[in-house]
């Protein structure tokens, strides 16, 4: 049997479908303006999880290209001190090597003992460079102190500790960040006399030296030359952690963006708008509202009394 | 009238009712709960005409509605379906858009803290990170609160949809009750007036789209409505009585709706559907559930980063305290996270402890250092060692055979000036404290067989251990760590406060040591003590020999004496020493019974029986006195009573140190007045020392190199091991030595946190091989520990307390290594990564707290998305009831117009038969006649 259908009831379902369509039509709307498939968590509550999650993954991701911005700084700043140590020490073994020159007097030693002297105060100044927050980058976590003093004897000792800070610059991967000054400026091993070895440090064993070399010293020279050998060689291990930890930062920075940008893509997958797919909706939405209006128009003029 | 006119009349009567019944229709085709109505018309009863039956027209019978009670019955309850799901769809899609929003929720949040974190651990020593740090760290508090803020609003705007459902339903119902009313005027449901039953109908429709109902009808359309799983249960319309519902205005459940709530209140058992039971299950499955989550994730994210804080250490070397708190007088933790601390340095973003080289090591080994928080310690591990120096309340010692020793107990560093006393020794028995790490602090030296078997790990030792007499009984500058110890008896120089004429404090005055001893057994003969056991002030004793007693057994040899103890502490030379004999026996007021008789050296001072011959009477403490000083010529003891109430005998002048014996007369009551042991009490001996140099004026009673405490007691003096002060670190206090003794202790229990005794000290490692190396205090110099390095293992450590050091490599003689609290290491950063990994570590419910979070999102999600697709469903299964309904009782006007020509037609016929009849009767009456 044919089921009737009310008069009222007809009227209803018509305003309920051409409304329905309109909701779609203003839907599609707004996410062509804001060109996210996902305009509220309520237009899809099962994918907030995902999106939140992606967000969350790519903060973390930001997280590390931050600090690896800071860790290349510091690494930076260290590997230019590096080299220019190495560069003085250079000078100074020259400069040694002539003193060592039996055909010098010993006025030109002390000349060259004054070079010394300057290239020496010039190595203190970089061990004790300050980066832009006044902070002492060589004093391992004792920052705010020099990481090098002279003491009241003339020695310059070191001051910080041996605090090697790292960095996290990926879900499992750390970096040491800093170099303390007693990695670098390293100690030299020197027989205390007694069958043992007794450690000096860097700037004393230059003192030791630049001392040699004003008294004409020549087996104490000799010892200084071998030392500095030790003490430039320091420098330069130091430099090449610094120099590895700089092809990490490199290598890390570039797979860090990597993960980003695929993230990235994931969650534009997920959230952002299908324009094809949405024009294609928009204009089949168009046309059903159209249709359902001109219908209506025609169906609801349809009535027995309108013969009578 | 069975002819022509009268038949055409009832059909135009009957039509005319027709017509009006379906210009009703039409009227009502847009009217709510309107049914359609249709005409019932019936053929009159015909007339009986010779041998035939004529019809003698129609009569219009009633006018019957159309409606269905299946169809009816399947929109109730398709309605209470549907209306469930509405709440839980735009309230859930509520909390998803607070939760999962971008701004308000709680991700970017916590996002943004741990970016922020990270900076800050890159970059510790910097005060722009550390202040960005404290923002965002309130950020993730104000989130928390926000999100939680939102959900209140939600569930209060859901509970007044509640409260406003609930009201809804109860003036539906009492309608009911007023139709039920109208109804009962007739008996049949036939006869009743349509308008009422479309009223009644559109009432239970309106009711079921706000809960689920049950109903059941009577033959006259009386209508029963119950809320319950039956018709019997929670019945809300009866006849023509309403019972109201409501929220439980007594339970603070917000979801508790009873029946009847201010009259005979009922649980509304059973109740659900309908936008009522959405709303209940809204707030139960979504609501509820996510503010606990919520405020659970509130509470794990401050106990985290607290504890993280806590471990280690701020900008200003102090140990970090808490960043967050709860303000526990608010419901909702999430809503009440408040961040303590306004200044960036105090955030700790560095570790506890630290590793330095010594400059001038000869090699460029690395150290690092961790610390792994033990238990908490306990002041005195022995819970049977209270602290109550009276030999009654000592443990009991046993040693017999294997182990020569018993571990009395352990004392944790940070115990105050705890004294350990060895009562009823036997000879050769020794206290023993020594440290964890085997230097020997008081007691004798330890054989070889007792350090091996006393220095196990099972004995709190660390291992490896070495043992060490260094610091044997020493104190002061030679003592550990600056430890003021001493073994033996010794009496100290005592200050007296004194006040000023205002009562103000003064200076104090010190009163002369004074060493007394106890109760001197006079029954040893010989040897008493050898020469050289003992030490008095540190010179070297002589042998105290029995000399001037009476013998035991006649012709044996002599006793002991008073005399022969103060002689032979006279023998020593200590001229600013002054040795008395002395003695009393103190009676107890509450022990004194004077209804017992006393006798004191064999003399009766009273008797108990009233107004006997002899023996003074005495029945008070007065009179007891004067019966004891009545016969004291004899007895050479005087009675006293001193400040506090209590009885003292003592000996009379000129008998210093005699026996005072209260043994009574053969034969007589053992017990006597004064309550005390009716026995002999022997003297004592004291030593006053000659107040000079206040720190040297002490009398110190220590042992030479075979003494032991068994010879101290011997001159009747009692051994305890003192340690004056802090104890500085965690000790271990045994029993050498075979037989039975007690163990009786004094002490301040106070123990020190161990992290933070071991912040506050330095330790130096200092290898004196490749393969040894020693701890030092660095403040004293004192030698914590001695042990071998061992190269074997793969990753050999040094652990110390709870301090772990490694090394990057083999250690050279003469590399020494400091440990300390890190006091200015303001560039560590490894508190920071710490506080950073939580990003990554799984506190909540075995989550991150970020995935925590997204978890809670996403079940909010899933709630919401099966709630859209049910009520999607619903919705087809509603629309096709509806339309079934109207199927039966909607007014189609097409159909309405057909009827109207319809009875048009036939009313116009009956007219025209109206009309025949009469030109019937004209014909007639015109005829010619």
């Amino acid at each position: 049997m044919v089921m009737s259908v009310s008069t009222s009831q007809y009227f209803d379902n018509a305003s309920k479908q051409l409304s329905t369509i309109q909701n779609n039509l203003s839907q599609t709307q707004t996410q062509l303006s804001t060109s996210l498939q996902v305009v509220q968590p309520s237009d899809a509550p099962d994918k907030t999880s995902v999106i939140t999650k992606l967000n969350t993954d790519i903060a973390a991701q930001a997280n590390y290209t931050n600090t690896l911005k800071t860790v290349g700084s510091q690494l930076q700043a260290q590997d230019t001190a590096f080299q220019s140590v190495s560069t003085v020490l250079t000078k100074v073994r020259e400069l040694t090597i002539q003193a060592a020159n039996a055909t010098l007097n010993s006025a030109d030693r002390q000349t060259i003992a004054s070079q010394i002297s300057q290239l020496r105060d010039q190595i203190l100044s970089i061990a004790n460079t300050q980066d832009v927050n006044g902070n002492y980058i060589f004093a391992g976590a004792k920052v705010s102190t020099p990481a090098f003093v002279e003491n009241a004897n003339g020695v310059i000792d070191y001051k910080g500790d041996q605090t090697r800070s790292s960095a996290q610059i990926g879900t499992s991967l750390k970096l040491q960040m800093n170099t303390p000054g007693s990695d670098a400026f390293v100690r030299v091993q020197r027989p205390d006399g007694k069958g043992g070895n007794v450690g000096v440090g860097f700037f004393q064993s230059l003192g030791d030296l630049i001392t040699s070399v004003n008294n004409s010293d020549q087996p104490n020279i000799q010892r200084g030359l071998s030392e500095l050998s030790n003490l430039t060689l320091g420098i330069t291990e130091a430099n090449a952690n610094v120099g590895t930890g700089l092809q990490a930062v490199d290598s890390q920075t570039s797979i860090v963006s990597e993960i980003n940008l695929r993230l990235q893509s994931t969650l534009s997958d997920v959230q952002d708008l299908d324009y094809t797919t949405a024009i294609t909706k928009m204009n089949k939405d168009q046309l059903a509202l159209e249709a359902a209006q001109s219908s209506f128009a025609k169906i609801s003029k349809l009535s027995l009394f309108t013969y009578m | 009238m069975s002819d022509l006119l009268g038949i055409a009349s009832t059909a135009v009567s009957a039509y005319q009712r027709a017509l009006s019944t379906v210009s009703n229709n039409i009227a009502n085709a847009n009217t709510v709960g309107y049914s359609e109505q249709t005409s019932d018309l019936e053929a009159n009863a015909p007339q009986r005409l010779a041998t035939t039956y004529m019809g003698t027209g129609v009569t219009y019978n009633a006018v019957t509605r159309q409606s269905d009670v299946f169809a009816q019955n399947n929109v109730i309850s398709s309605n209470s379906d549907l209306a469930a799901e509405t709440p839980m769809v735009d309230y859930a899609n509520q909390v998803i858009n607070i939760m999962g929003d971008k701004s308000i929720g709680l991700s970017s949040a916590l996002d943004q803290f741990f970016t922020d974190t990270n900076a800050l651990s890159s970059d510790p020593a910097s005060g722009d990170a550390r202040n960005t740090f404290l923002s965002s760290l309130g950020g993730v508090a104000a989130r928390f609160s926000e999100v939680s803020t939102q959900l209140n609003t939600v569930g209060n705007d859901a509970q007044t949809a509640l409260q406003s459902a609930s009201d809804q339903v109860n003036t539906l119902t009492t309608q009911l009750a007023l139709i039920n009313g109208q109804l009962t005027s007739n008996a049949s449901e036939k006869n009743q007036p349509a308008r009422l039953l479309d009223q009644r109908d559109l009432l239970l429709t309106q009711l079921s789209q706000l809960t689920r109902i049950h109903t059941s009808f009577t033959a006259n359309g009386t209508v029963t409505v119950s809320l319950g799983g039956t018709i019997t249960q929670s019945v809300v319309v009866n006849g023509q009585v309403a019972t109201p519902i409501g929220l439980n205005p007594k339970s603070g459940d917000p979801l508790s709706i009873i029946l009847d709530p201010y009259g005979n209140a009922q649980n509304l058992a059973g109740a659900s559907g309908g936008t009522i039971g959405g709303l209940k299950t809204f707030m139960g499955q979504v609501l509820q559930p996510a503010q606990k989550s919520l405020n659970a994730l509130a509470q794990t994210f401050v106990t985290q980063v607290n504890q993280i804080q806590n471990n280690g250490i701020d900008g200003y070397g102090a140990l970090g305290q808490n960043l967050l708190s709860i303000d526990p007088a608010v419901a909702n933790e999430a809503e009440a996270i408040k961040v303590v601390q306004t200044d960036g340095m105090r955030i700790a973003t560095g570790s506890q402890f630290r590793v330095t080289e010594n400059t001038s090591n000869p090699d460029a080994v690395k150290a690092d250092v961790a610390y792994t928080v033990g238990p908490v310690p306990v002041g005195i591990s022995n819970p049977n060692l209270s602290s109550n120096p009276n030999v009654s309340a000592g443990v009991p010692i046993n040693i017999q055979g294997n182990p020569a020793y018993q571990a009395v107990t352990s004392v944790a560093a940070g115990v105050t000036n705890p004294v350990f006393y060895l009562d009823n020794a036997q000879t050769g028995q020794q206290l023993q404290v020594l440290t964890k790490e085997g230097r020997q602090l008081i007691g004798a030296p330890l054989t070889t067989d007792q350090q091996y078997q006393i220095l196990t790990p099972g004995n709190g030792f660390s291992q490896p251990v070495t043992y060490s007499t260094q610091y044997l009984n020493q104190s002061g500058e030679e003592g550990y760590m600056g430890a003021n110890v001493f073994y033996g008896a010794k009496a100290d120089p005592q200050a007296n406060q004194q006040f000023d004429p205002q009562g103000n404090p003064a200076a104090s005055t010190l009163s002369a040591a004074v060493l007394q001893s106890g109760r001197i057994n006079l029954g040893q003969a010989g040897v008493v003590i050898q020469a050289g056991a003992l030490q008095l002030d540190g010179v070297s004793m002589g042998a105290l020999n029995a000399k001037s007693g009476p013998p035991m057994l006649p012709g044996g040899p002599a006793t002991l004496t008073l005399d022969d103890v103060k002689n032979w502490v006279n023998s020593a030379g200590l001229t600013d020493v002054q040795v008395s004999k002395t003695n009393s026996v103190i009676a107890s007021s509450k022990q004194i019974d004077f209804s017992k008789p006393l006798t004191i050296n064999g003399v009766s001072v009273g008797s108990v029986l009233p107004g006997a011959l002899g023996p003074a009477q005495y029945n008070n403490l007065t009179t007891l006195v004067q019966a004891i000083q009545s016969v004291s010529s004899q007895t050479n003891v005087t009675a006293s009573i001193d400040t506090g109430g209590n009885l003292v005998l003592a000996n009379m002048p000129g008998h210093e140190g005699e026996n005072i014996s209260l043994v009574p007369a053969v034969g007589s009551s053992p017990a006597n007045a004064l309550g005390v042991a009716s026995q002999i009490f022997t003297g004592q001996i004291q030593l006053t020392r000659t107040l000079g140099d206040p720190n040297n004026s002490s009398i110190q009673f220590s042992f030479g190199p075979n003494g032991s405490p068994k010879d101290l007691s011997a001159a009747g003096f009692r051994t305890g091991a003192y340690i004056s002060g802090t104890v500085p670190d965690d000790l271990q206090v045994f029993v050498t030595g075979a037989g039975t003794a007690s163990v009786a202790a004094s002490y301040q229990s106070t123990p020190i946190d161990p992290q933070q005794k071991m912040r506050n000290q330095s330790i130096s490692i200092n290898f004196t091989a490749t393969n040894h190396y020693v701890i030092t205090d660095v403040a004293t110099g004192t030698e914590l520990a001695s042990r071998d390095y061992d190269t074997n293992v793969t990753n050999p450590v040094v652990i110390y307390q709870g301090a772990q050091i490694t090394l990057s490599s083999a250690p050279q003689a003469g590399d020494s290594f400091i440990v300390d609290g890190n006091k200015d290491g303001l560039g560590s950063n490894q508190n920071a990564l710490a506080m950073a990994n939580l990003a990554q570590k799984k506190v909540a419910n075995g989550m991150t707290l970020s995935d925590n979070y997204i978890g809670q999102v996403n079940s909010v999600g899933n709630v919401s998305q099966q709630a859209t697709i049910t009520q999607q469903a619903l919705t087809v299964v509603n629309d096709q009831a509806i339309a079934a309904r109207d199927a039966v009782s909607g007014v189609n006007l097409d159909t309405e117009a057909a009827s109207l020509i319809k009875y048009q037609q036939a009313y116009q016929a009956a007219a025209k038969a109206m009309q025949i009849a009469g030109q019937l009767f004209d014909t007639i009456v015109q005829m010619p006649g």
